[in-house]
């Protein structure tokens, strides 16, 4: 055998062992694609088969949700409340405060006599009677006994008639103001700081809280 | 004599290729066994994750699972509402004055 025939052998072998590597390797190959093509299948089918548990248990489920989501808004809501229901309660305490020393003379950036005359004049056109009866705390009352007369001077002045004024001799629980009535007591009006700091409570919660920022 | 060499190596390599194609088949054969089976038995849990839900028997679970989520969501609208708590509780002081003096003009008589 000559070696160009030996050589020419040998080539042929490698070519064709080098194609049996290509066979097997290109089998693997395709093998492994199968393999993930099934695993992809089997990703969508299990989803699917998820979703198709979630659809058919659906009202159940969202009731768990509704239910859990709700309570949450419903105690978040719940706290906002309270806290601005606090704010709003601090400022009324502060204008409380306010108002006690304007009526017992220790914050002079109000005239708590002017703010009594007006008090008394609007109560007294309020009553619309000629002979009125006026009830104060302690210490208004004997601020009223005392200057009665200059009083009823001013008050006839402001409503433009002359009214007959009395103090009741009974002190009334409040931090200030007044309260007016007729003789009978048919009539009454309340006009009390106290009374109006409530009224004002009442009517003016939203504007507060506007102001405030907390709405 | 070299004609009849020549003969025998190419039948041994011949049987060499058919050898290989024979392994590839198999190998391919088998994947696509084991995917067919893979297939199969996911498509048989998906006809039992149905049944569970249409018999009750995996209600609970599916109701756990629910309630879990559902709580991770209201975890977040609770701090949600956590955080304009915290700027309710920090007010401007002009806005506290401006509010003051807003109800003293209404208590006041003008």
């Amino acid at each position: 055998m000559s070696s160009k025939t030996v050589e020419l052998e040998a080539q042929l072998i490698e070519r064709i062992l080098r194609r049996r590597e290509e066979i097997i390797s290109e089998a693997e190959k395709r093998a492994k694609e199968i393999i993930e093509e099934a695993r992809e299948k089997v990703r969508k089918i299990l989803v699917e088969g998820r979703e198709t548990q979630l659809r058919l248990a659906g009202t159940d489920l969202k009731a768990v949700r509704d239910r859990i989501l709700g309570e949450a808004e419903q105690e978040g809501r719940r706290k906002i409340m309270e806290a601005r229901k606090e704010v709003i309660s601090r400022v009324f305490n502060e204008v409380e405060d306010r108002l006690r020393a304007i009526a017992e003379g220790r914050d002079r950036s109000v005239n708590y006599l002017e703010v009594l005359l007006k008090l008394i004049s609007e109560a007294a056109s309020a009553v619309g009677e000629r002979e009125l009866v006026i009830a104060a705390n302690e210490r208004d009352m004997k601020y009223l006994t005392r200057e009665l007369g200059g009083i009823e001077g001013a008050i006839n002045k402001a409503l433009g008639y002359d009214v007959k004024l009395t103090v009741e001799e009974e002190p009334i629980d409040c931090f200030g103001g007044v309260i007016v009535y007729d003789h009978p007591k048919r009539k009454i009006f309340y006009n009390t700081l106290d009374g109006r700091l409530l009224k004002a409570r009442k009517g003016m919660e939203a504007e507060i809280a506007k102001v405030l920022g907390v709405i | 004599m070299e004609v009849k060499r020549y003969v025998e190596v190419s039948e041994r390599l011949r049987r060499l290729l058919d050898d290989a194609e024979k392994q590839a088949k198999e190998i391919i054969t088998q994947a696509e066994e084991r995917a067919k089976k893979m297939v199969a038995d996911v498509e048989e849990e998906a006809k039992n994750m149905r049944l569970k839900v249409e018999t009750g028997e995996i209600l609970d679970e599916l109701v756990k699972d629910a309630e879990k989520s559902a709580e991770d969501e209201a975890k977040k609208v609770l701090e949600e509402y956590e955080r304009k708590l915290s700027t309710l509780k920090e007010i401007p002081q002009e806005r506290v004055q401006k509010a003051i003096e807003l109800i003293l003009r209404g208590v006041l008589p003008q």
